[in-house]
């Protein structure tokens, strides 16, 4: 939520923005008055100086780029699904052909998803994106950011069955007219303690699914589903089946990462001309 | 097998007795006492560092636990060239007590050794965090020098007045590299150079704290007595930036 304020998140307020506008101006004049000096004055300490600014300057181009040119676009895909990387401008798809996950001591220690690069119906390259090593192809980004379940079952009702596969925290609609919808949430492993259900661990050691039955407002039942298990609502019978994991990619184009690495590299370079001392 | 707390104290108590040590014993001859007394408590301090490293199969740079025992181990280190270079007892004794003052911070966090999670294995983390405590170190001995010329102030553009710029220009320096490695690390593993976390965000304020410093002395002020409340104040931000963020706003940088 955004309050005029700028309380909730003071970085997108109008002040704040006034405040980096303010630094920018500044800097601008800053960086015309050392290049006059260093017209007048050729010498290591003003050429140091003004390309430390211009650096500075620079970073500050590169991250009003990022915030007016970037573009990001999530995805939360399974195993076989292909995303389109068309809203990007470019024929490309992603097809991702696994997701795992690696524990250490029932830890994540990394997550892994295996995809390969389409375009038209060509496979291009085969390539792994996990934390820390996204996949650059033709100036897109592609990144795991994260992952979820995914709870697949059935649904029955009087007339008909149908399979259904929902991800975990999201409503499951049983009927609109009297509507009636049921909340599923996933635990890989999980415990009950005097507090509530809670996860031991990301590992799938006890998988249930957590399921709170509404009418509108009011909650019919709740409980917990090992596979297998079924559950009857008014006239409806969900049967938990089983789970998978998602992975959860963000791509990205982002126009300003060229000019804020440039102003890293000047920064470094001007720092160390200015102040380059005899210890 | 000594517990690590166990370890902690032991290493404090060596540290606390070689202030007393430094506080009384004036005479060169007496300074092997000293001397002898903070290479006893480095030993258990690095003891405990080699322990982590052992147990967790990394360098200890991943919690704040950590980071809080890595870098009064380097104030120690710093506390003994010091003493072998003749320093000023008050600087010798500041050093230590500030050492001691981390582990007794290191006492109040939690020693815990969980898996590195995905974002930290890079080894982006290994010289990201280094660079930080070179540059956290670097404040610190100023913080210490600037304490100590507060008490018997130093003449404005003398020696150790030339010593105490340097030094906090060598901070600033490893402070910015650390800003830089920070972003092109964070583009990496989450995707946005800065995301305006807390942590990043009050070390650009840091970064801007210690500019304010260098531009002052540019033009003539931060000499004597202004420059050395500033090693206090810049250093109370360095350490706000470390604790206080850590402690009251929870972000990507916090680390259990």
């Amino acid at each position: 939520m955004k309050t005029l304020s700028g309380l909730q998140n003071p970085f997108t307020s109008g002040g704040f923005y006034l405040l980096v506008l303010m630094l920018g101006i500044n800097l601008f004049f800053c960086l015309g008055g050392r290049f006059r000096r260093l017209i007048r004055i050729h010498n290591r300490v003003c050429l140091g100086s003004f390309i430390l600014h211009l650096g500075l300057v620079l970073i500050m181009v590169g991250a009003i780029n990022t915030t007016v040119g970037q573009y990001k676009q999530t995805y939360s895909v399974l195993p076989g699904d292909t995303i389109s990387l068309a809203e990007f401008g470019k024929p490309l798809g992603l097809r991702i052909d696994s997701f795992t996950v690696d524990f250490a001591d029932q830890y994540p220690e990394q997550y892994l998803t295996r995809v390969t690069v389409v375009e038209k119906g060509n496979e291009l390259k085969e390539a792994a994106i996990a934390v820390n090593h996204p996949l650059s192809w033709k100036g897109i980004k592609t990144y795991q950011i994260g992952y979820g379940w995914v709870i697949k079952g059935e649904l029955a009702s009087k007339d008909r069955s149908r399979p259904v596969s929902i991800a975990a925290g999201e409503l499951l609609e049983l009927s609109r007219q009297p509507y009636l919808a049921l909340k599923l949430d996933f635990f890989p492993d999980y415990h009950q303690s005097a507090t509530g259900a809670f996860n031991a661990s990301e590992y799938p050691h006890k998988p249930r699914a957590a399921f709170y039955a509404y009418s509108g407002t009011n909650s019919l039942d709740s409980g917990v589903l090992a596979p297998g298990q079924s559950v009857n609502i008014q006239g409806f019978r969900f049967h938990f089946i089983g789970y998978q994991r998602y992975t959860v990619l963000q791509s990205k184009v982002d126009p300003g990462i060229p000019w804020v690495y440039s102003g890293f590299a000047m920064l470094i370079s001007g720092m160390i001309l200015r102040y380059k001392l005899k210890w | 097998m000594v517990g690590e707390a166990r370890l902690v104290i032991i290493t404090l108590v060596i540290y606390l007795l070689a202030g007393i040590l430094i506080y009384i014993t004036r005479d060169r001859k007496d300074q092997y006492w000293v001397l002898g007394c903070l290479a006893g408590g480095l030993f258990f301090h690095t003891a405990l560092l080699i322990g982590r490293i052992v147990k967790s199969g990394h360098l200890p740079i991943s919690s704040l636990y950590e980071f809080t025992i890595l870098l009064s181990w380097i104030l120690i280190i710093i506390a003994l060239l010091m003493a072998q270079k003749d320093a000023a007892v008050s600087i010798r004794l500041t050093l230590p007590v500030l050492s001691g003052m981390l582990l007794v911070t290191a006492l109040t966090q939690s020693p815990a050794i969980h898996p590195l999670p995905p974002a930290l294995r890079s080894y982006w983390l290994q010289v990201h965090v280094i660079i930080a405590v070179i540059a956290y170190s670097a404040f610190a001995l100023a913080f210490v020098l600037s304490l100590v010329w507060l008490v018997k102030p130093e003449v404005p553009g003398s020696k150790n007045d030339q010593l105490l710029y340097r030094i906090i220009l060598l901070g600033f320096g490893f402070h910015t590299l650390v800003l830089i490695t920070g972003a092109i690390w964070a583009e990496q593993a989450w995707g946005t150079w800065w995301s305006w976390d807390p942590k990043e965000t009050w070390a650009l304020i840091t970064w801007l704290v210690y500019a304010y410093y260098l531009h002052r002395r540019q033009e003539g002020n931060m000499y004597g007595k202004s420059g050395v409340w500033f090693g206090v104040v810049g250093f109370a931000v360095v350490m706000f930036t470390l604790f206080g963020v850590s402690l009251w706003f929870p972000g990507l940088h916090s680390y259990k």
